[in-house]
């Protein structure tokens, strides 16, 4: 058995098993006993803050509302951005702002960890501009915006969109809801609304699904962006989000495991990126040898040629490392052996 | 909402958020546990077990790596030393010191589904089992099987050459 069809008996067996599944639905009751939950609606994700909120409400009887963090993003800037209503220019860091009597807005992303604001300083965040819209509609409606729950909501992501938040007299209703991928192969994804218990909860998909529950799975047929919109009722108060769903396929690779430059013409070459599907754009390809040694890099070619220094590279096991984006704009790395074989 | 956010709610113990990332991932995690258990019954501990060290130090996970690769390890752990201490109750099966190289049989595998394949590998004895699983589908190198397993490095590899002759014939067989 060649080394090369050694290597093919461990692929076609994680090709085979690395993805499959079997249910397990049916363990989740036990574990869900074992584990710490805090009861109750999903504004605890909100933690102690949302507590706090709605105390304070309480107290001042204000009109409270805060941006839900769900959609804060900073990327690196090479990342498209599209949506972002508002750039945001604060320092990570936490607890800078002292506690207020105004208007909270709630940022959280991983990059971002702001807790509170101080009224005072949402200028920065045009903050201004919300309230007034908040005030002129006592129940705000989100704006239609692009959202693209599995794309940009990487670390890397940068693009901001809020969710507004309106709680009057101690009771909070929510239309957010959120898309998260199920199964990206099959282009399954899981919505799940953020208000617990409504009375209705009404969805509506541009692909024809239409739900009541409060979370679902949809298949989406191809990629694409979809517009999802939800609209919440509790008692009597009707809210509706709407969010644009970018849909796309993940990148698969399927780089060769050898090549023999010039030894007939053919695998002349070793191109990572052949037989690839629904990569966007390469950002580095790094070939080393078995000491780490860099032999060969580049970040527009995906393709060596075996040769090092214009001399054809020692033959045996090679070392190349990826870094590219895929169509939900997220950098993505990738790595693997390769073998160089003499004529 | 991407993993992170789900990890965060998760984190403030949100009932929903839990579900659903237990969800998005039990299959899988499952799967895995079968494939070193052996059996539905002690995978299912595995799996039990491992959500519930996934959940209470959810916090550990840094978002450097997916959020499923770290899971995979839990369980993988997990299972490992659930196969420790079941090692020690029973005594491993005896393995064969004569193996043939079966190579022609490869082709066969291409035909088989993953259901029947793990199925083929819950048969697999336990001795060698487990270094078949981690360096052939979870792609541990001989190196760290054997200091994970505290064998010795030439041990793994003769394991595994054992266990891919045992798989290939079984599946010829078929």
């Amino acid at each position: 058995m060649s080394d090369r069809e050694k290597y093919s008996l461990e692929e076609k067996l994680q090709s085979k098993l690395q993805n499959h599944e079997v249910n397990a639905s049916h363990l989740w009751e036990n574990i869900a006993k074992q584990i710490p939950n805090s009861s109750g609606s999903i504004w605890n994700s909100l933690g102690k803050w949302a507590a706090g909120f709605v105390a304070t409400a309480a107290v001042t009887g204000s009109l409270w509302f805060f941006l839900n963090q769900e959609n804060v993003k900073v990327t690196e800037s090479h990342l498209p951005v599209n949506q972002s209503n508002q750039p945001i220019q604060t320092t990570p860091k936490e607890n800078t702002i002292q506690e207020n009597s105004g208007a909270s807005i709630w940022i959280n992303s991983d990059l971002l960890a702001l807790d509170e604001i101080d009224s005072a300083s949402t200028s920065v965040l045009n903050v201004d501009q919300i309230l007034a819209e908040v005030e002129e509609n006592s129940l705000v409606e989100d704006e239609a915006r692009n959202f693209e729950p599995q794309v940009q909501q990487t670390e890397q992501s940068h693009s901001i969109t809020q969710n507004q938040e309106v709680n009057s007299q101690d009771q909070s209703v929510t239309a957010h809801f959120s898309c998260v991928v199920s199964n990206p192969e099959q282009l399954r994804y899981y919505l799940f609304a953020a208000q617990d218990k409504a009375d209705r909860y009404t969805w509506i998909l541009s692909n024809g699904v239409e739900s009541s529950l409060q979370a679902f799975p949809v298949n989406f047929e191809e990629p694409g962006e979809y517009s999802v919109s939800l609209t919440v009722e509790v008692n009597g108060v009707v809210l509706t989000e709407n969010q644009v769903v970018n849909v796309y396929r993940p990148a698969k690779l399927q780089p060769a495991n050898a090549f023999a430059p010039g030894y007939d013409g053919k695998n002349d070459s070793f191109d990572v990126l052949a037989n690839s599907e629904n990569v966007k754009e390469l950002h580095s390809f790094t070939i080393t040898n078995q000491t780490g040694r860099v032999v060969f890099e580049s970040n527009s070619e995906s393709s060596w040629n075996g040769r090092m220094n214009g001399e054809l590279a020692i033959p045996g096991t090679y070392f190349w490392q990826l870094e590219y984006t895929d169509f939900g704009n997220e950098i993505k790395r990738a790595k693997g052996s390769i073998q160089l074989f003499s004529e | 909402m991407t993993e992170h956010e789900l990890v965060k709610s998760c984190l403030k113990g949100n009932r929903v958020a839990q579900e659903q990332l237990f969800q998005q991932h039990s299959g899988k995690m499952f799967a895995i546990a079968i494939r070193y258990m052996g059996n539905r019954e002690e995978a299912e501990d595995v799996v039990q077990e491992s959500f519930i060290k996934i959940f209470k130090n959810l916090n550990q996970w840094k978002g450097e790596g997916p959020l499923g690769g770290w899971m995979r390890m839990i369980i993988v752990n997990t299972a490992l030393t659930q196969l420790k201490s079941r090692q020690k109750k029973q005594s491993e099966i005896a393995i064969e010191n004569a193996y043939t190289v079966y190579d022609e049989q490869e082709s066969q595998l291409d035909k088989l589904q993953a259901a029947d394949l793990m199925n083929v590998i819950s048969e697999m004895p336990a001795g060698y089992r487990t270094v078949f699983n981690l360096f052939a589908i979870e792609g541990y190198g001989h190196k760290e099987i054997s200091e994970n397993l505290g064998i010795t490095e030439s041990t793994s590899k003769t394991q595994y050459l054992k266990a891919k002759n045992w798989l290939l014939k079984r599946i010829n067989e078929r």
